[in-house]
């Protein structure tokens, strides 16, 4: 039992040992760093002023105010910064797919997934990370802090971040069946961010079927954001379960795909 | 049993080719093509040896080394590395090789390569002190120590490619893959990698399997060498037997004291020639040698003569040639 | 008769034909169309973001005028708010968003740039050659997807003869502006080590008062003041085409969009010499 755990103490060392390492890129170019993480919250700090300006002229949209997204640029950039500044090479699959890139990760004795999404990070999303936290607090602060809505914002912070990198090593993992689509997944991205930072109150019927359980738009934004203003037990279970389902896909798209890569049949790649 | 072995090993590319006749705005139409790489090949190596695996491009030399390696499944065939299957147990077998491929980095190129040394100890989860010694031995052995703890960037071409080499030492593997490890090196740092290879093959009797389109490396390094073409393996012997079976001719360069207009001699190839020197190419199976000079020195005044075997380059291209 | 056009780069005048000038970056940018139709499934894809984009736009102006209670602001209904919206979008589908800087930033920052300094053309006029070679096909996918979408799903606007003649003017003006301005803001990179958290700023900035996610049309006078002060938004008076009561008010924002042009293509010479001849002296 004792060498198990000894065993599986050994394989997260490497993830963690890892995780570190990243950061040490970000402390090797310090003035980048802090110039294009302030330069990033500014970046997003200008969807607010907008949104302001927006509710000020209309009022309200289906219950949602300027308030509600202040909790939506939260999450979304949170979970957008978690993701793209640590686990930045899981949005490079289908450029090292294409490049031939992949072979040296295959060589290693650890997770191929895990090793892909760790290799690179992504300095300007601190920034993101950094605001979004800050609008989380500001959020639970507007609509009354409790221990549960503080526990709920920290658990769907998490979720979150997990549901942005399932989607894109699913839209990045495409290169394996269709070649040279590096743009394609990047534009694919954009069908998940671009409505994610729109009132999701607007979206409702099938539209809002479609942004929930197959573009998770709403799940990374509007979903969070509306279970910490009414908790519940079912919103916390349907939001744990699309977040898991987001892993396990992400999971079972790119070994599918690797097996593919592996068969060395990748039109126009390597 | 041979530490590798390779049975009938063949792989089959279908790859997708633009045809001439373009279709509608200019997007070109499409057809299937299959593409025999690596065809039916079968050979063993033993624990401790060092093997050039070498052909022309296109030959089916990296194909080969990424099956080894488990980047590749094959159409067909078998291959065992150290009793493992190496695409269905690739993980398992990542712990007892190492791979190193020419131009693609395996080190973070923002930070010191001792970073990533430690990062490829959790990896490889080698104990705090295992990891500790054998870096060090290793920073000894490769000369290192001056610029471990330099970013990479920082770092001449030569001097990164002995960082990466220890990173896919760290472990102690078994076998070490080496994919076109000296291309893009100067002649100093192609050298001192070949010396460190061959010391790391003496003092851990690591086997080598290296590919390299550079004939000094399989000069310096390898005791045995594959030739494969067209994805059939056309000569398979050791070094110095690749040179004395393909070496048969000679190549005599003369120097005359005074100005020739016309060098006659028989049955030998004049392959170069202007007034004052000549170079010759002697066919040892059609003329000896000592008739060849016992003619020219009875004919000529003679200043100096050198007698050469044709380079491995000039060899190892003749059998590409012959087996086109 | 020839014409001589005189074309300086930092390092050397050639003088060439204006036919000859126009077939080499013609050519360019016929290489550039064939390169976005090489990969069909990635221009599909952006097709149906577009679509999507401009569907979800549509949705929640939709939803906000039914709601406010307000059937027009500023004499904009949703049916123009929402059109609105969709031509400053075209405008950034023509130009690739913000594919120009980011292409000119990286020949600088790799240092690419130098071998560009001794080739017979003029890299600027090479990058926007490439950047407008994709535009005409560009126009027509996207503006046909704009119609098709924004039409089933939200009808039809009229166009005066004011608007329908100036609609081609405004966008192409537009689109070279937008061209020439991520142009000059690479250029920065000549000096400083990477001006993309400038490019999101300023971009972010042009958001507010270009009618990205709020028309013009109905936001308060001083944004539309702002905007004519500003290349950024002035790329995309399409949005504002609404506006256009008479020839007059046409007339002035293709003036200011002229004047635009010709001050940024200005600064772009003067700044790329600056620039090009700090590479010959220091190296990249």
């Amino acid at each position: 039992m004792e060498g198990k755990l000894r065993n599986i103490n050994k394989k997260w060392a490497w993830i963690a040992e890892n995780l570190r390492f990243n950061f040490r890129v970000f402390t090797e170019y310090k003035a980048a760093f802090v110039l294009q993480s302030v330069g990033m919250i500014l970046n997003n700090a200008a969807f607010l002023v907008v949104w302001y300006i927006f509710f000020h002229i209309f009022g309200s949209v289906n219950g949602w105010g300027f308030k509600e997204m202040l909790g939506l640029d939260g999450f979304v950039g949170f979970g957008y910064g978690v993701a793209f500044s640590l686990t930045y090479g899981a949005t490079k699959i289908s450029k090292m797919a294409t490049f031939g890139l992949l072979d040296r990760f295959l060589t290693l004795p650890q997770n191929t997934l895990t090793m892909v999404s760790l290799s690179d990070v992504q300095m300007s999303a601190i920034g993101d990370l950094v605001l979004g936290a800050l609008l989380i607090g500001a959020y639970v602060v507007t609509v009354g802090p409790s221990f549960t809505r503080i526990a709920l914002a920290l658990l769907f912070a998490g979720m979150v971040s997990l549901v942005v990198l399932g989607f894109t090593i699913v839209v990045q993992s495409i290169v394996f069946w269709i070649p040279n689509s590096q743009e394609l997944s990047d534009a694919l991205f954009e069908f998940m961010l671009g409505p994610s930072l729109m009132p999701n109150s607007a979206f409702t019927g099938a539209m809002r079927f479609i942004f929930t359980f197959i573009i998770p738009a709403i799940v990374i934004g509007g979903l969070p954001v509306n279970i910490i203003l009414s908790p519940s037990i079912k919103g916390l279970i349907v939001m744990t379960a699309i977040s898991l389902a987001w892993v396990y896909l992400a999971q079972w798209v790119f070994n599918r795909g690797l097996r593919r890569y592996e068969s060395g049949n990748l039109v126009g790649t390597r | 049993m041979a530490q590798i072995e390779v049975r009938n090993l063949t792989k089959v590319f279908t790859t997708k080719i633009a045809t001439d006749r373009p279709g509608w705005f200019g997007i070109a139409r499409k057809t299937t093509k299959s593409v025999k790489a690596v065809d039916g090949i079968t050979f063993d190596v033993d624990k401790g040896e060092t093997l050039a695996f070498i052909g022309p491009n296109g030959a089916g030399k990296s194909t080969t080394i990424k099956m080894l390696t488990g980047i590749l499944y094959p159409t067909s065939g078998s291959v065992s590395i150290i009793g493992i299957n190496p695409w269905k147990e690739r993980q398992r077998l990542a712990f007892r090789i190492g791979t190193v491929f020419g131009q693609k980095s395996q080190l973070s190129f923002h930070l010191p390569a001792e970073d990533s040394f430690k990062l490829f100890a959790k990896i490889y989860e080698l104990d705090d002190q295992v990891f500790r010694r054998r870096v060090g031995e290793l920073v000894e052995i490769f000369d290192a120590k001056d610029y471990i703890k330099q970013p990479l960037r920082k770092l001449s071409l030569g001097q990164r490619m002995r960082c990466e080499i220890i990173a896919s030492l760290l472990h102690n593997p078994e076998i070490v893959f080496l994919d076109e490890p000296t291309i893009g090196l100067d002649v100093v740092a192609k050298q001192e990698l070949r010396k460190v290879l061959r010391k790391l093959n003496e003092n851990y009797n690591t086997t080598i399997f290296l590919t390299s389109h550079d004939t000094g490396d399989i000069d310096a390094i390898s005791d045995r060498t594959i030739i494969i073409n067209g994805g059939k393996i056309v000569f398979d012997d050791s070094t110095n037997n690749l040179k004395r079976k393909y070496i048969k001719t000679k190549r005599i360069k003369v120097r005359f004291t005074s100005a020739i207009r016309d060098i006659e001699t028989q049955n030998v190839h004049i392959s170069r020639s202007d007034h004052y020197e000549t170079e010759l190419e002697v066919n040892t199976a059609e003329r000896t040698i000592k008739s060849v000079l016992e003619e020219i020195v009875g004919k000529y005044d003679i200043a100096d003569i050198s007698i050469e075997d044709p380079s491995l380059d000039e060899i190892i291209a003749s059998i590409y040639e012959h087996n086109t | 008769m020839k014409t001589r056009l005189l074309m300086k780069s930092s390092h050397q005048s050639m003088n060439t034909t204006l036919r000859q000038a126009l077939a080499k970056y013609t050519y360019v940018g016929y290489l550039a169309y064939k390169e976005l139709l090489a990969y069909p499934a990635s221009l599909l894809g952006r097709l149906a973001i577009h679509a999507l984009r401009i569907t979800y736009l549509g949705i929640i102006y939709e939803y906000v005028f039914t709601h406010s209670g307000k059937s027009a602001i500023h004499g904009m209904d949703a049916l123009h708010a929402v059109w609105a919206l969709a031509l400053v979008q075209l405008v950034y589908q023509l130009t690739g968003s913000g594919r120009t800087f980011k292409h000119f930033k990286d020949e600088i920052i790799s240092g690419q740039i130098e071998v560009r300094l001794n080739k017979p053309y003029y890299y600027p006029l090479q990058s926007l050659a490439d950047a407008l070679g994709q535009a005409p096909i560009r126009f027509v996918l996207f503006f046909a997807i704009t119609a098709l979408v924004l039409g089933s799903a939200f009808g039809m606007p009229t166009f005066t003869i004011q608007q329908k003649s100036l609609f081609l003017p405004l966008l192409s003006l537009g689109v070279l502006l937008f061209v020439l301005t991520q142009q000059l803001l690479s250029l920065s990179a000549f000096w400083i080590e990477d001006p993309t958290p400038a490019w999101w700023v300023l971009s972010k900035i042009a958001w507010i008062i270009n009618g990205t996610f709020i028309p013009l049309a109905i936001l308060p006078a001083y944004f539309k003041t702002a905007s004519l002060l500003f290349p950024l938004s002035a790329s995309f008076f399409l949005g504002r085409i609404y506006e256009i009561t008479d020839w007059y008010s046409g007339a002035k924002f293709v003036g200011i969009q002229l004047l635009w042009i010709l001050l940024i293509y200005t600064a772009i010479y003067f700044t790329y010499k600056q620039g090009a001849k700090k590479i010959s002296i220091n190296g990249g």
